[in-house]
This record gives C-alpha cells, sequence and structure tokens, in this order.
C-alpha cells in the first residue's frame, strides 16, 4: 500500500515548498527573532526519498511540527553524494528557517577533496543535534581461520597488497576504515570501489573479496571480529571494539546529524537545539526510530559541534592518504 | 524446482496486491492509449512517465512502465487497422491486411482476433519467461566484475544492430554515449570530468533527463510536423471472427508467438523483425497466398501473436543479463537504475521479490489488457478523434514539471530541452539515438567493471583472457563485430557493383 500514499505526500510536498519558499522571501526583511518560528521551516536532505537519511529526517519534521507548530517542509536536493544539497545549506540565510541533514564523513571527504572545489568548510555550519551513528564493522567468513582482529591484522601485515577488499563507494566510511586497517598493520589491500553496500557484499559472499567492511544490517551468516565504535553497541553486546582489542586507531562511525548554516543569533540556535533534543529523546521517537532500523545516538548543541570536529579531524590524513595512494 | 513454483505464486499474489494492481491497470491505460496514439512511441511515452514513477517504490514503478511497453502492442493494433498508421512500429504488419478487413466492414473481427492472438502470446510468453528466469539468472554468483566487464562488451558489440542509416552512424552514437557516460565523478579517483565547475554534474547527466530529451521531447517534435489521416470507426460491428476466420486464425497465433518469442529472445533484436518473419510463414504456409495483403486474417492474427510474444521475451535479456535490446527496452532499464535496481545476473539474488512480482504483473497487464481492448475496444476508438494539440501541450508541460522534480534540479530541464532538439535533428538526418542511450547507460557499468577487476586482480590485465566465462564473452563480442563489419562490407559493395552495373547497361558504346 506504501506505493499510494508517496505520490500523493510529494505533491503536497511540493506545493508546500512554494507555500514556504514565497513566505519566507517575502518577509524575511522584517523578521523578530523572539517569535521564532513565526513561519515554516526548510529541512534540506542531500540524499533522494527513501534513504536512510530521508527517513530520519522525515520521523524528525513530523515530530518538530508539533513543537514549534509551523510547518517543517523536507527539501530533497541529491546530488553529487550531497555535495549539491550541502551547498544549498550553507549558503542559505542564517535565520533559522533553513536547516538540513549533515551525513558524516560525507560532509568532511567532500570539504577535504580539493577536486571537489566546495564552496563551504567544516566552520560553514551551526550544528545543531547528532541523531543516527553506525559504525563499521570488520567481519569474515564463518569458516576462516581467523577469530580476532589481531589475528586478521597480522595476516594482513604479512600479506601486503594481496588481501582483496570491496567498499560501497570512494571515500565511503568502508573505504576510510580500510585505510585505517592499511596505516594499523603498515601494510597494503586490493580495494575495489562498488556501488553501495549491497554489491560489494555481493562480492564478498561470492567470495571475490576477503574481509568484509560492513554494518550491522548486513551482518547474517558472516562472523565479525571488530566494531569500530568507540564502545560496545547496544544492539551487539557481544562484539568487542577495535579500541578495546588493542588499535586505538581503528574507529570510524558514518554519523548522521543536522545542522543549519553558521551565523545563527544565539537564541534560535538554542531553540532549535532544544527542540531537536526533545523531540529525539522522546520515547514515541525512539521507538519509532527503531523499528526503521536506525541506530539513534544523540548528542546535541555544543558537544555535537565538538563531536562533529573531531570527526573531521580524524578523517583528515585518511583522505590525504586516499589522494596519495592514487598517485 | 519446488522454490521456483513457490517464487511464481509469491510474484503472482504480489502483483494483484491493490497498489500494484492499480499501478498495472493504470500502465495499461495508458499504454493503449499510448499504442492508440499514432507518433507517440512506447520509449517516448515511458520515458515521459519515468519522473511520475520515482516515488513509487520500484515495484510498482516497473510493474507500470511494463504494462505501459505491453498496451502499446495492444493499442497499436486499433489504429494500425482503423487509420492504416500504425500506432506503433511493430504493428506495421497488422496495417497490411488490418486496414482491409476494416475497409470491407470486417474491421471489429480484425481488432478481435489482435485482442485474442495477443491475449494467448502474451500469457504463453511470459510462461516461458518464467521458466527461463532461473536457468539463465542462475549463473549470477559466477558473474564477478571480469565476467560482467565481458558481458557488458557483449552488450555494447550489439548496438551495432541498431543502426538506422549507416553502420558509421552507428558507431559514431555509440561513441558519443560512451562520452556522455564520462561525464562526472570518476567512480574509482574522485577526479571530475568534463564537469566544467558544475557541481551538478558531478553525478554525470542524469540518464533519464537524456532519455526524456531524445525520445519524449525529440518525438514531440516531430509530431508536429506529420499529419494523420481520418479514422473508419463506422463499421465496427461484431468483434468475433466468424468460424471459419477462428479456424484459420487459431494455427496463425500459435505460428506467431513461437516466431516471436524465439527470436524476441535475441538480445538486440528489434521487433518488427518476428512480426514480419511470422507474417512471411503464414503468407507461405496459406492455401490462398493471394488473399494475403487484402484482408487474409491469419496476417492479422500472426502479426499480433508475433508482436506481444516478442514483447515478453525480450524481457529475457533484460531481466537477466541486463542488456536492453531496444530504445523502449534502454528507458525500461533506466527506471530500474533509478529506483536503485540493476536488471542482470543479480537481479534474481539480490531482488528476487522485485523481479518476481513485475513477471507476475506480466500476467496481470495481458489479462487486463484483454479487457481493455476486446469489450471495451470501442472507447478507444473515440480517442483517435480527440485533436492532437491538446495532447501535444500536455506532453511538453508534463516533460518539464518530471525533469525537474527528479532532483529538485533546473539544470536537469535544461539538459532534458538540449537533448530533445537532439533527438528531433537526429531523427531528420537519421542517426539513431538507441545506440546512445545503450552507451550512456552500459558505458559508466563497463568502466566500473573493468576498473573493478582490475583492482581485485592487483592490476593484471590478462585476468580477462584467462577468466573462461569471460573470454568466451570478448569472444562472441568479437564475432558479433566481425560478422556485422562483414555484411555491411558485403552489402556496400552489392550496391555499388549495381549501381555501376546499370551505367553500364545505360552506356550505349559498351
Amino acid at each position: 500500500m506504501q506505493g499510494f500514499d508517496v505520490p500523493i505526500r510529494k505533491a503536497g510536498m511540493l506545493a508546500r515548498v512554494l507555500v514556504a519558499s514565497l513566505a519566507t522571501a517575502l518577509s524575511s526583511a522584517a523578521m523578530a527573532q523572539s517569535d521564532y518560528p513565526n513561519q515554516p521551516i526548510r529541512l534540506i536532505v542531500p540524499f533522494s526519498p527513501g534513504g536512510g537519511t530521508d527517513l530520519g529526517a522525515r520521523l524528525l519534521a513530523n515530530d518538530l511540527e508539533q513543537v514549534f507548530g509551523v510547518s517543517v517542509v523536507v527539501e530533497n536536493l541529491p546530488g553529487a553524494g550531497s555535495q549539491l544539497g550541502l551547498t544549498e545549506l550553507a549558503n542559505a540565510k542564517p535565520d533559522g528557517y533553513t536547516i538540513g541533514a549533515v551525513n558524516q564523513p560525507a560532509l568532511d571527504t567532500i570539504i577535504l577533496s580539493p577536486e571537489r572545489q566546495a564552496t563551504f568548510d567544516i566552520d560553514s555550519f551551526d550544528y545543531i543535534i547528532n541523531h543516527v551513528s553506525e559504525p563499521i564493522i570488520i567481519a569474515v567468513r564463518p569458516d576462516s581461520p581467523y577469530e580476532t582482529l589481531k589475528d586478521l591484522v597480522a595476516e594482513v601485515a604479512a600479506r601486503p597488497g594481496e588481501l582483496r577488499v570491496a567498499t560501497s563507494g570512494l571515500l565511503t566510511p568502508e573505504h576510510l576504515a580500510q585505510l585505517q586497517l592499511e596505516q594499523v598493520a603498515r601494510s597494503r589491500l586490493r580495494i575495489a570501489h562498488f556501488n553501495g553496500a549491497a554489491e560489494s557484499m555481493t562480492q564478498f559472499r561470492a567470495g571475490r573479496t576477503d574481509i568484509a567492511f560492513t554494518t550491522a544490517s548486513f551482518l547474517e551468516g558472516l562472523k565479525p571480529l571488530a566494531i569500530l565504535s568507540r564502545e560496545r553497541s547496544n544492539a551487539l553486546p557481544d562484539l568487542p571494539t577495535a579500541v578495546e582489542q588493542g588499535f586505538p586507531d581503528l574507529v570510524m562511525v558514518s554519523t548522521r546529524g543536522f545542522a543549519a548554516p553558521a551565523g545563527l543569533p544565539e537564541d534560535v540556535l538554542a531553540t532549535l537545539r532544544d527542540a531537536f533534543a526533545q523531540v529525539a529523546q522522546s520515547e514515541s521517537h525512539q521507538l519509532k526510530a527503531a523499528e526503521s532500523g536506525l541506530s539513534v545516538e544523540i548528542v546535541v548543541g555544543e558537544e555535537y559541534e565538538a563531536f562533529a570536529r573531531s570527526n573531521f579531524e580524524s578523517a583528515r590524513p585518511l583522505v590525504e592518504l586516499a589522494q596519495q595512494q592514487r598517485n | 524446482m519446488e522454490t521456483t513454483f513457490a517464487f511464481w505464486v509469491q510474484g503472482i499474489s504480489d502483483a494483484l496486491q491493490p497498489s500494484n494492481l492499480l499501478f498495472a491497470f493504470l500502465g495499461c491505460v495508458i499504454g493503449t492509449l499510448v499504442g492508440v496514439l499514432p507518433g507517440l512511441g512506447p520509449a517516448a511515452a515511458m520515458a515521459i512517465l519515468v519522473p511520475l514513477t520515482y516515488d513509487m517504490g520500484p515495484v510498482p514503478a516497473i510493474v507500470m512502465l511494463s504494462a505501459i511497453y505491453f498496451g502499446t502492442q495492444y493499442g497499436g493494433t486499433i489504429t494500425s487497422v482503423l487509420v492504416n498508421v500504425p500506432g506503433e512500429s511493430t504493428s506495421v504488419v497488422t496495417c497490411l491486411d488490418g486496414h482491409p478487413m476494416a475497409k470491407s466492414g470486417r474491421g471489429g473481427a480484425a481488432l478481435g482476433i489482435a485482442a485474442i492472438g495477443s491475449l494467448f502470446a502474451g500469457l504463453t510468453g511470459t510462461l516461458l519467461l518464467m521458466i527461463l528466469a532461473i536457468p539463465l539468472s542462475s549463473l549470477a554468483l559466477r558473474f564477478g566484475p571480469v565476467e560482467m566487464f565481458a558481458l557488458l562488451v557483449v552488450g555494447l558489440s550489439l548496438v551495432i544492430s541498431f543502426r538506422g542509416g549507416s553502420l558509421l552512424a552507428a558507431f559514431a552514437m555509440t561513441l558519443v554515449g560512451l562520452m556522455l557516460g564520462l561525464i562526472g565523478l570518476d567512480p574509482v579517483q574522485g577526479a571530475p570530468r568534463f564537469t566544467f565547475g558544475i557541481t551538478s554534474l558531478f553525478d554525470g547527466v542524469q540518464l533519464v533527463t537524456v532519455i526524456m530529451g531524445l525520445f519524449g521531447i525529440g518525438e514531440l517534435l516531430l509530431s508536429f510536423e506529420e499529419r494523420v489521416p481520418e479514422p473508419i470507426t463506422g463499421k465496427i460491428n461484431s468483434l468475433l471472427p466468424d468460424r471459419g476466420e477462428r479456424k484459420s486464425a487459431s494455427l496463425a497465433i500459435l505460428r506467431g508467438t513461437c516466431v516471436g518469442f524465439g527470436l524476441g529472445i535475441i538480445p538486440g533484436m528489434a521487433g518488427i523483425v518476428p512480426t514480419f518473419m511470422a507474417y512471411a510463414l503464414e503468407k507461405r504456409l496459406a492455401k490462398h497466398p493471394e488473399k494475403f495483403g487484402k484482408g487474409a486474417i491469419e496476417g492479422v492474427a500472426t502479426a499480433e501473436a508475433s508482436n506481444n510474444a516478442y514483447a515478453q521475451a525480450s524481457m529475457v535479456p533484460l531481466l537477466t543479463l541486463g542488456i536492453p535490446g531496444t530504445a523502449t527496452l534502454a528507458v525500461m532499464m533506466g527506471a530500474f537504475m533509478i529506483n536503485g535496481i540493476t536488471p542482470g545476473p543479480f537481479l534474481f539474488v539480490n531482488h528476487p521479490e522485485t523481479a518476481w512480482t513485475v513477471i507476475g504483473s506480466f500476467i496481470v497487464a495481458n489479462i487486463v489488457l484483454f479487457i481493455l481492448n476486446f469489450p471495451l475496444v470501442r472507447v478507444w476508438v473515440n480517442i483517435l478523434l480527440i485533436p492532437r494539440r491538446f495532447l501535444q501541450v500536455a506532453i511538453l508541460v508534463f516533460c518539464i514539471i518530471g525533469a525537474y522534480t527528479l532532483r529538485n534540479n533546473v539544470l536537469d530541464v535544461l539538459v532534458m530541452i538540449l537533448f530533445g532538439v537532439l533527438g528531433y535533428f537526429f531523427k531528420k538526418i537519421d542517426w539513431p539515438a538507441v545506440p546512445l542511450v545503450i552507451a550512456l547507460i552500459l558505458g559508466p557499468l563497463l568502466e566500473r567493471a573493468l576498473r573493478q577487476g582490475l583492482e581485485l586482480a592487483d592490476g593484471d590485465t590478462t585476468v580477462f583472457l584467462t577468466t573462461p566465462t569471460s573470454a568466451l564473452l570478448l569472444a562472441l563480442a568479437f564475432l558479433i563485430v566481425t560478422f556485422s563489419l562483414f555484411a555491411n562490407l558485403k552489402a556496400a559493395r552489392a550496391a555499388r557493383l549495381l549501381v555501376s552495373h546499370t551505367a553500364d547497361k545505360a552506356d550505349p558504346t559498351s
């Protein structure tokens, strides 16, 4: 039945976008900050409808409308691995009426790759909240002789340029984690880039790659060796982290949060942070998010800003390494 | 075998879910409409409607688009019989006997036998597709990047069979398509190629906008120039063929189905070929071959059966190998891909529910189409009377909105209009647009497969020749290209000889 409601929602959405942008244009000159928000809020999702980021944003947008009393209009601006939507977000007026979803490390790798010619950087945004965190998991086939991450790292170190791995795309979290593993083992992997996680996992299941870099939803039938988050995941409490197995540099988590263009009035930013925190931490939202397969990890306000900046800094050497490898 | 049967049941029951049923029905109506309206082909109609399916999710989207495809095959008949203008290129043969039948007052019987023949061929074709799908796609897990690369080379080599004017034109268009496919970020190194600093081009030109432009806008521009003759609508009485007609038509339907399916399964076969061959076969076997062309019901029956069986069969290489044989199938492949599903060996492994629901919907679509085209045929006949200028404006507006809503990006509208003008121009100079589109679809896949294969083999280029499946496929591609080249040269030489002969004869001194 899902097929029915989507196009209708889309049509409604288009109309609402029109109304929203018109309203913004008319009233932006005479804006009283104290009564924020008093007009529709535009929430840019830099990915296609139907993906995980879109899903999370739409869940939150619905609840935010209740809190704010104005409509929160999700606008999908996909393209160039989120660069199009992020550019639009960075260039929007910092008045709190345009906010957007930002995913890391996508944000970091766009800024850090010179050929992307990004017109924004990590300072171009005011950070509101982190919503979802998805750690990368390193896994092997069940019949594999490796029992711990240590075994695997030793093998990678002993056979440089022999073990094969697949990414779900260039500079994706999987790719960055593979670069980390290369550094930790002081060795080299054969890295092939595929289009999306489903394709790269098919290669692994068909025996064309040796180590799987994946996420929790693809673990069926695999032997996971380590999760690349700082602490163990609630969903997989028995899976040790790489950090606790003695590899503090193997940390790769893809995160999804929300931000606004930099330079928001302080009271507006505070209002946004409070509202997002209230909604995201509510029991009903947590339940809905869990049903949709989102692993929620809330980090609010200044703490999220520090978190985002530290993510950015840890991506920097990896992107540089990727640049060197191709030369 | 049991699991296969379970898949069949699952596919058909999913296809009967209300939302899928609704979209199948919608697709049938649109398809028949497109078929009835001369000038607007299935590729154009599907290209125009692809953006509409963007938010539906893959299954309803593909269900609707395939129903449109089959619908055009049914609907084209009506225009062929009543107006003597083939609604679709595959209906050309139907005109030969269908229109004479209409003139002599047997138009109803012609439409009736066409609908019956189409239903039989459609259902038989789907059944054969269901039987063949699993064995063909069981090869899937053996297809790594290396084998995939070789398979895509075969797909590209088949492009040559689409020469409209000349082999050179087909090659040139293939190259243009491959070059268009290079636009965007390099998949392995992330370097921008031919983007001119426009971030919106980082993902390449949007396939759908190119298809909408070349086929949708291009055909629309052409249709402004065409005139359509008046239909014969007065003489449709009984749709049921009389006893004699039924008897002579039933074997024709069976043979048409066999020819249509057998040839349709070959990737790159144009629909008109099996239809003509079935017609020729029928004429040779007939007791009264002199009646052909003057209103022989066997001619209508076999032509319609074979073009419907062909439509089903052409899905086999698309779904199981990912080779889009015709423009329409290229659009279909595009629709799969914007919905995140790549047709090919992995379709039945990674998305079995989607694949089987789509196939199940083929059965539903054929039955719905039979109902639309048998009891309700008079409704469609009236549509032939609507002035076309209203439709043309509506289609244009629809295209522009559709292109914009793909990514909410104005650039996509401009790209579509650019390719619309190009499409019109290509038609005028008789350069085929299909190789361009197929190369644009297959090119980026080819590049990815090549580089993935090389990465996994640590840069060893011989891997493409030492892998047996890959070597076999590459040899096949080589044969296809050489054969086409030789056939072309031979034809050219024959033409030259003919010219010099006539020149010799014309010269009185020799």
